[in-house]
C-alpha cells in the first residue's frame, strides 16, 4: 500500500498547498466538464435527431395535400380524358388547387428544403407537374390510360419525395417503437394505399362506364384491388402494434382507423364486384365514385391524423430531451458548483491555517514567543493549533525560567569572577608576601611578565623580559655559558631521571647583592604541543636562615667530623700523616723533582683534590673549606694556561700556602676534635683512646641534633667504641673472693673468669656485674666451707668457684658455681615460711627449683646472724631486680653438700642488634596512660575503638587538639584531639589560681597540651631502648570546629575514646 | 647485583666504595688507581657499572670517559666528583656519563644512585631488545 502511494506522496510532498488543491481542483472540474458535455451533447444530439423529423413530418404534412390533390386530379384527369369533356373547368379548377398545394409546398420547402435536401426533387416534381398540366387536354380517350400511367408515375414521384423525406429526416431511422411503426405507415403504407385507392377509384369510374372490359384490364384492376387490401392489411398490422402499445394514440387514431377499415374494403368489395363480379349485381356508378372518395378520404384524414400523432409524439420526444439536458446540466452544474464552493472553502480553511500556522511559526522563529495561532476550526488544524499554542505556553515558560536562570547564573558568575578576582589577588598577595620569589622561564631564558614582588626586593629592580642568566649570575660570564647550556639541555631532555641530574647541577643557592638566596627549581610541563615546558625558579632569602643553619651545620659537621674520625680513626691518622708529611716537604719536594712547573701545578692541584676527597669523607669540613679554596686558586692558575707558566710566577702565587698555614688548617679541625674526645685521644698513633663520659655526651649531643636516620648511622658505631667485653666487668671478683676467703677463713683456688669477651655496653651490665658480689660473697660466706670442714665431707681442702660466660643465641649465659655446701630445698621452705615470704600451703606446693628462687625474694637471708658482710637479706634480691631491669632471668641449682650453681640469662642488648623503638610500640603505653589520667580525673572510659589507617593519611579533628612532635631515634606526632567538654572538665580537674589572666580558650589549650605532654612522656618511659634516645614536644594547640590535619605520606593510627562527657581522639602518625 | 669497577686514585675512596657496594651485595670486580689502568680493567672485566673519579692523575675523568664509552658506548658509568665541578659533571653527562655522585659518599646516597642508573638502563636494554625483534 505504502509503495502504491508513495510516488503520489512524493508528488504531493513537493507541492506547496496552493499547488496540492490547485491541481486536485482541476482534476475534479475538468471531469465533471467532460462528463457533461459528453451527456449534454448526446442529449442535443437526441434532440437534433427528434428536430429534424419533426421537420420531415412538417413537409409530409403539406405533401399529404398535394398528394391528395394529384390522386385528385389524375382521377379528374382520366375522366376527361376518356370523354368526359365537360369536366375541364373541374379539371381547371383542380389544376389550380394542385398549384396551390404546390405553392404550399414549395413555400415549406423554402424553410427546409435545404436541411432535407429536397428542393432539386421538388423542383423536378414542379416540372414534371407543369408537363402533365401542358398536356392535360391533348389526350385522346384512346390514350386515356397512357394518361393515368403518367401522372401515376408522377404520384409515384411525389411518394419518391415522402420517402426521400422520411430518409433524409431520419424518420425512416426512428428508434422509437411506437413511433417508428406509425412513421412506416406514414411514409410507405398510407402513400401506397392512397396511391392505390386513388388508382382504384379513377379506374373505377372508367369501370363503371364501359362495361366491356378486356381480361388484361380486368386482371389489371384486380391486381390494383388485391394491392389495395395488401396495403390495408400491412397498415392494419402496424397500427395493431401501435394501438397495443400506446394508449393515447389509439384514441387519437381508432376512430379514423375504424373509418378506413370500414370504408375501404366496401369500397374494394364494390369496386371488386363491378368488374368481375355477376353482371347482375348491378353496382351504381355513383356508389363506386363516392365510395372511393370516401375510402381516400378516411385514408388520407388517418394519414394526417398520424402525421399530427407522430408531430405530437416528436414534439413530445424533443420537450422529454430537452427537459433531461436541462435537469442533467443544471443538476451537474449546480453539483459542480457545489464541490467548487466546498472545495474553495475547504482549501481556504486548511491554506489559511497552514499559512497562518506558518506564520505563527515565524514570528516565534524571530523570538515573538507570546505570538498565539487562533483557533478557528475543530478539526485537526485546530487541534494542531491549540497543541502549538500549548507548546509556545510551555517554551514561553521554559524561556521565562532559562532567563530567569540566566539572570540568577549571570550573577553568580559575577559573583564567581569576583571571587576569582579576589583569590587571584590574595594568591598574588599570598606569592607577594610568601616570602620568595616566583618566577618562570621557557627556552629563550628571559624572564616572563608574571613574578612576585619579592622579586623585585630580591634583584632591586623590575626583571620582566631579563636574561635569567645575567639574574643569577650577574658578573660570572662563565658561570653563564654554563648554566645556559644545561638549562639548554634540560629544556631539550625527555629522560626524566637524566633531566633530574641536569637540574641537580643547578646552583642551589645564589649570593646576591650580600643576600643568600637559595634557588628552587621546578620544570612546568605543560600538556603537549600546547607550550614549552617553563621552568619555574622558587627564591627564597635565606640570609637570616642560613646563620642559623651555619651554625647549626657547624655543630653537625662537629659531630659528623668526630664519629667518622672515631670510627675510621686508622684511616684519619694515616691522612692526617700523609698530609703532614705532605706539608712539610711537598712543596718544596716538587720543585726539586725538576720537572715542568705546569706539570708540578698539575700534581698539586691533584694532591690537594685527593686530599680535599680524602678529609671530606673523614667529615673534616674545615680541612675541606680551606682545601677547596686552594684548589681554586690552583684552577685558576691552570686555567690561565699550564705550558708556559714559570716556575716564579708559580712560586709567587703558591707563596700563601706556607707549611705551617697548612699544618694550621688541619690543626683548627683537630683541636675541635680533641675538646670533644679529650687528649689522649692523639696520644697514641693506632690505639683509640677517650673517655666514656665523652662519648656519652657526644652521643646525647648526636641525639638531639641529628636527625632520627642519621642516629641510626652514628649511633651504633659511636656505642661500640665504649663497649667492653662483658668479661672485664666481672674482672675484680677473683681478687675480690680471694680477699673475701681470707677473711672469713677460707681455702678458694684461684680462679680466672672464663669466656665472656663478647663487647657489651658497660653501662647497661654494670648494675648487674657489681650486684654479682653478692652471689659471690653469698658463696663465700656460706656455700663453702671451712678447710677442716671440707676435709670432714671427704672433699677437697680447697674449695672452688667458677665463674664461666657463654655467649648464645639469645644472649649471655653467665654460669657461677661452688662446690660448698649446698642448700636443702625444704631448708628454704621453712625459712621462706618463717621469714613470712610465703604461706606454708603455696611452699609445699613448689617443686624444688622454684623454692630455690625463694633466696632472691625481699628479706631472705639464709645466714642465722647478721655479718658485716652478709645476711641482711637484701643481697639476692638486689640480685634479681638487676637482672629483671635486663629482662633476663635466673636459675638456681643446688644440691646439699654438693655445691650451688647459679645460671643468669641476660639479653645482649646492643643498640645496632635490636631495633630502634617505633612509634607502635609507644601506642599501648600512650593509650594506657591516657586512660589512667582520664580516670584520675574523674572521667570513665566507656568505649574504645580503634581506627588503623584513613583516607590519604587525613585526620579528623574534634573541637580542641594538641599536637606533640616526638624526635629522636624514633619520629612522629601524636595527635590527641578532644571535644571541648572534656577539655572543660580536664582544666577543672587541674584548676589553678590566676586562671581569670589568660581567656578560656588559652587556658583550655594550655591544658590540653599540659595533657597531651604528661601522656607522651609518661609512655615513652615505658618503652624500652628509648631512654634519653627519643624527646618529645608540644608543637602547637589548636581550638577549631569541624578541622582536619593530613598526612598523606605517613601512617595514621587513631584511638576513639568515649568518655561520657565527649570524645577523646588520640591518633598517632609515623 | 652488579658487578662494579671503582676507579679512584685515593686509596681510601676505593676503599669506602668498596665496603658501601660489597655491603649492600655488589660485586667490586677490580679497583683501578688511574685512567689507564681503568680502561685496561674496563677490557678484561667488562662490568656493568663503573664509578670513575674525575679528578686523577694522568688521563682524568672526563677522558677516561671518553675513551671507555668510544669503544664501549653502552657503558654505564657514574662520575665521583667533589664539590664545585659541576661543569665538569656537565661535561661528563655530554659525554656519556648516566649519573653523578657527590663526594663525600655516603651509603644511600651511592647506593640510590647505582640503583637509578641500573633500573633505567635496564629499561633502556629492555627497550633495546624489543627493537630487535621488531626489526
Amino acid at each position: 500500500m505504502r509503495y502504491l502511494f508513495e510516488p503520489v506522496v512524493r508528488l504531493m510532498n513537493r507541492l506547496k498547498y496552493a499547488y496540492k488543491f490547485a491541481l486536485i481542483g482541476i482534476l475534479i472540474v475538468l471531469q465533471a466538464a467532460v462528463l457533461i458535455y459528453m451527456l449534454v451533447s448526446e442529449l442535443n444530439k437526441n434532440i437534433d435527431f427528434t428536430s429534424r423529423e419533426y421537420l420531415g413530418i412538417e413537409y409530409n404534412q403539406a405533401l399529404v395535400a398535394l398528394l391528395d390533390e394529384a390522386q385528385g386530379y389524375r382521377s379528374l384527369h382520366y375522366s376527361y380524358a376518356i370523354g368526359h369533356h365537360e369536366l375541364r373547368e373541374a379539371l381547371l379548377e383542380k389544376q389550380t388547387k394542385v398549384d396551390i398545394a404546390f405553392s404550399a409546398l414549395e413555400t415549406v420547402d423554402n424553410r427546409l428544403g435545404s436541411q432535407l435536401d429536397t428542393t432539386w426533387k421538388l423542383q423536378v416534381l414542379h416540372k414534371e407537374w407543369d408537363t402533365r398540366k401542358q398536356e392535360a387536354f391533348q389526350f385522346e380517350p384512346e390514350r386515356a390510360q397512357v394518361a393515368f400511367n403518367l401522372n401515376s408515375r408522377w404520384i409515384g414521384e411525389i411518394m419518391g419525395l415522402i420517402q426521400q423525406v422520411g430518409n433524409s429526416s431520419n424518420l425512416a431511422l426512428d428508434g422509437d417503437l411506437d413511433t417508428s411503426y406509425l412513421i412506416d405507415s406514414v411514409l410507405r403504407k398510407l402513400p401506397g394505399l392512397v396511391d392505390t385507392l386513388g388508382q382504384a377509384q379513377g379506374l373505377g369510374e372508367h369501370v363503371a362506364n364501359s362495361r366491356d372490359l378486356s381480361i388484361d384490364e380486368k386482371e389489371r384492376l384486380l391486381l390494383v384491388g388485391g394491392i389495395v387490401r395488401s396495403n390495408l392489411e400491412q397498415l392494419d398490422q402496424n397500427t395493431q402494434v401501435v394501438f397495443r402499445r400506446n394508449e393515447s394514440v389509439k384514441v387519437k387514431l381508432k376512430m379514423w382507423n375504424d373509418a378506413v377499415d370500414n370504408d375501404v374494403p366496401i369500397f374494394i368489395w364494390n369496386f371488386e364486384q363491378k368488374i368481375a363480379g355477376p353482371q347482375e349485381a348491378a353496382i351504381p356508378q355513383q356508389l363506386l365514385v363516392t365510395g372511393g372518395q370516401r375510402a381516400i378520404g378516411n385514408v388520407l384524414t388517418l394519414y394526417r391524423g398520424e402525421l399530427t400523432v407522430i408531430g405530437e409524439l416528436l414534439n413530445l420526444r424533443i420537450q422529454r430531451y430537452s427537459r433531461d439536458r436541462n435537469v442533467v446540466a443544471g443538476f451537474t452544474v449546480s453539483i459542480l458548483f457545489l464541490v467548487f464552493y466546498l472545495f474553495l472553502a475547504f482549501d481556504i480553511s486548511v491554506r489559511k491555517g497552514i499559512y497562518r500556522l506558518n506564520t505563527l511559526m515565524e514570528s516565534v522563529a524571530q523570538g515573538e514567543l507570546s505570538a498565539r495561532g487562533e483557533v478557528h476550526s475543530q478539526d485537526e488544524m485546530g487541534a494542531l493549533t491549540g497543541s502549538i499554542n500549548n507548546m509556545l505556553e510551555a517554551l514561553e515558560m521554559m524561556y521565562v525560567e532559562v532567563r530567569q536562570s540566566r539572570d540568577c547564573l549571570e550573577v553568580w558568575n559575577q559573583e564567581l569572577e569576583k571571587k576569582v578576582t579576589e583569590r587571584t589577588a590574595s594568591l598574588r598577595n599570598l606569592l607577594d608576601h610568601a616570602g620568595q620569589g616566583f618566577l618562570s622561564f621557557g627556552s629563550d631564558l628571559k624572564v616572563a611578565g608574571e613574578y612576585s614582588a619579592e622579586c623585585t626586593q630580591i634583584f632591586n629592580r623590575e626583571i620582566s623580559e631579563q636574561s635569567v642568566l645575567a639574574l643569577l649570575y650577574p658578573d660570572d660570564r662563565g658561570e653563564q655559558v654554563f648554566l645556559e647550556a644545561l638549562f639548554q639541555k634540560i629544556f631539550q631532555e625527555e629522560d626524566e631521571m637524566i633531566r633530574d641530574t641536569y637540574f641537580s647541577l643547578l646552583p642551589g643557592q645564589l649570593v646576591v647583592s650580600g643576600s643568600y638566596i637559595g634557588v628552587a627549581y621546578k620544570i612546568i610541563d605543560h600538556p603537549a604541543g600546547v607550550k614549552q615546558p617553563t621552568i619555574m625558579l622558587i627564591l627564597t632569602d635565606q640570609t637570616h636562615q642560613k646563620k642559623m643553619e651555619s651554625q647549626m651545620q657547624q655543630e653537625k659537621n662537629v659531630l659528623s667530623m668526630v664519629v667518622s674520625v672515631v670510627t675510621h680513626f686508622n684511616d684519619f691518622s694515616a691522612a692526617v700523616n700523609q698530609y703532614s708529611a705532605f706539608c712539610q716537604e711537598g712543596l718544596g719536594r716538587l720543585q726539586e723533582a725538576g720537572c715542568q712547573a705546569g706539570e708540578t701545578l698539575i700534581t698539586l692541584f691533584r694532591t690537594i683534590h685527593t686530599f680535599k676527597g680524602t678529609f671530606g669523607q673523614l667529615g673534616m669540613y674545615n680541612m675541606v673549606a680551606e682545601l677547596h679554596e686552594m684548589e681554586t686558586v690552583l684552577a685558576t692558575i691552570r686555567e690561565a694556561g699550564v705550558d708556559q707558566l714559570e716556575w716564579d710566577c708559580l712560586t709567587e702565587q703558591l707563596k700563601p700556602y706556607t707549611a705551617e698555614q697548612m699544618l694550621n688548617w688541619l690543626e683548627k679541625d683537630i683541636a675541635v676534635l680533641r675538646d670533644i674526645l679529650g687528649d689522649t685521644f692523639f696520644h697514641q698513633e693506632d690505639t683509640l683512646i677517650i673517655e666514656s663520659s665523652r662519648l656519652l655526651s657526644l652521643e646525647e649531643k648526636i641525639q638531639h641534633i641529628l636527625t632520627p636516620g642519621e642516629c641510626r648511622l652514628l649511633i651504633p658505631e659511636l656505642r661500640r667504641l665504649r663497649y667492653k667485653p662483658f668479661k672485664e666487668l666481672l674482672a675484680p671478683y677473683p681478687e675480690y673472693i680471694l680477699n673475701l676467703a681470707e677473711r672469713y677463713d677460707k681455702a678458694v683456688n684461684v680462679f680466672e673468669i672464663s669466656g665472656g669477651e663478647t663487647l657489651v655496653d658497660p653501662l647497661k651490665y654494670y648494675c648487674f656485674a657489681k650486684n654479682l658480689v653478692h652471689v659471690f660473697r653469698n658463696a663465700v660466706a656460706h656455700g663453702l666451707e671451712t678447710p677442716d670442714e671440707r676435709l670432714e665431707a671427704g672433699k677437697e681442702e680447697i674449695g672452688t668457684i667458677t665463674c664461666t660466660v657463654y655467649e648464645t643465641t639469645e644472649g649471655l649465659t653467665v654460669l657461677i658455681t661452688d662446690d660448698g655446701r649446698g642448700m636443702a630445698a625444704d631448708h628454704i621452705r621453712e625459712i621462706a615460711v618463717n621469714k613470712g615470704i610465703c604461706d606454708q600451703k603455696t611452699v609445699m606446693l613448689l617443686a624444688d627449683e622454684e623454692a630455690f628462687k625463694l633466696i632472691f625474694a625481699d628479706g631472705f637471708s639464709g645466714a642465722e646472724a647478721v655479718s658485716e658482710l652478709s645476711g641482711r637479706g637484701v643481697g639476692l634480691s638486689a640480685v634479681r631486680t638487676a637482672i629483671e631491669e635486663l629482662g633476663g632471668s635466673v636459675q638456681v641449682n643446688t644440691m646439699l653438700g654438693k655445691g650451688t650453681e647459679f645460671r643468669f640469662f641476660l639479653p645482649l642488648l646492643d643498640w645496632a642488634a635490636s631495633e630502634p623503638p617505633t612509634m607502635w610500640q609507644i601506642s599501648k603505653p600512650l593509650l594506657v596512660e591516657t586512660k589512667n589520667l582520664l580516670t584520675s580525673m574523674g572521667l570513665t572510659v566507656r568505649e574504645c575503638i580503634h581506627v588503623e589507617g584513613s583516607a590519604n593519611g587525613k585526620v579528623l579533628l574534634r573541637s580542641l587538639t594538641a599536637f606533640v612532635d616526638v624526635k629522636g631515634i624514633m619520629g612522629g606526632k601524636l595527635v590527641l584531639s578532644a571535644d571541648e567538654a572534656v577539655v572543660e572538665h580536664m582544666a577543672a580537674a587541674c584548676l589553678q589560681d590566676g586562671v581569670t589572666e589568660v581567656s578560656k580558650e588559652k587556658w583550655l589549650e594550655h591544658v590540653l597540651a599540659k595533657v597531651a605532654n604528661e601522656i607522651v612522656n609518661n609512655a615513652l618511659l615505658q618503652v624500652p631502648n628509648s631512654d634519653g634516645a627519643v624527646k618529645a614536644e608540644s608543637l602547637v594547640t589548636i581550638l577549631a570546629q569541624d578541622a582536619s590535619a593530613r598526612y598523606p605520606q605517613s601512617q595514621v593510627s587513631t584511638w576513639k575514646l568515649e568518655t561520657g562527657l565527649g570524645w577523646l581522639n588520640l591518633s598517632l602518625i609515623y | 647485583m652488579a658487578q662494579i669497577l671503582v676507579v679512584d686514585d685515593s686509596l681510601m675512596m676505593r676503599r669506602t666504595i668498596r665496603r658501601i657496594l660489597e655491603q649492600s651485595g655488589h660485586t667490586v670486580v677490580a679497583e683501578s688507581g688511574n685512567g689507564e689502568q681503568a680502561i685496561l680493567d674496563y677490557e678484561q672485566h667488562q662490568p656493568d657499572l663503573v664509578t670513575l673519579d674525575i679528578t686523577m692523575p694522568g688521563l682524568n675523568g672526563i677522558e677516561t670517559l671518553k675513551r671507555i664509552i668510544s669503544s664501549h658506548p653502552q657503558a654505564v658509568i657514574i662520575m665521583v666528583s667533589a664539590l664545585g665541578q659541576n661543569r665538569m659533571i656537565f661535561e661528563a653527562m655530554q659525554a656519556g656519563a648516566k649519573n653523578y655522585i657527590m663526594k663525600p659518599i655516603g651509603d644511600e646516597k651511592l647506593l640510590s644512585v647505582i640503583d637509578l642508573v641500573l633500573e633505567s638502563s635496564k629499561c633502556t636494554d629492555i627497550a633495546g631488545g624489543q627493537r630487535g625483534i621488531i626489526f
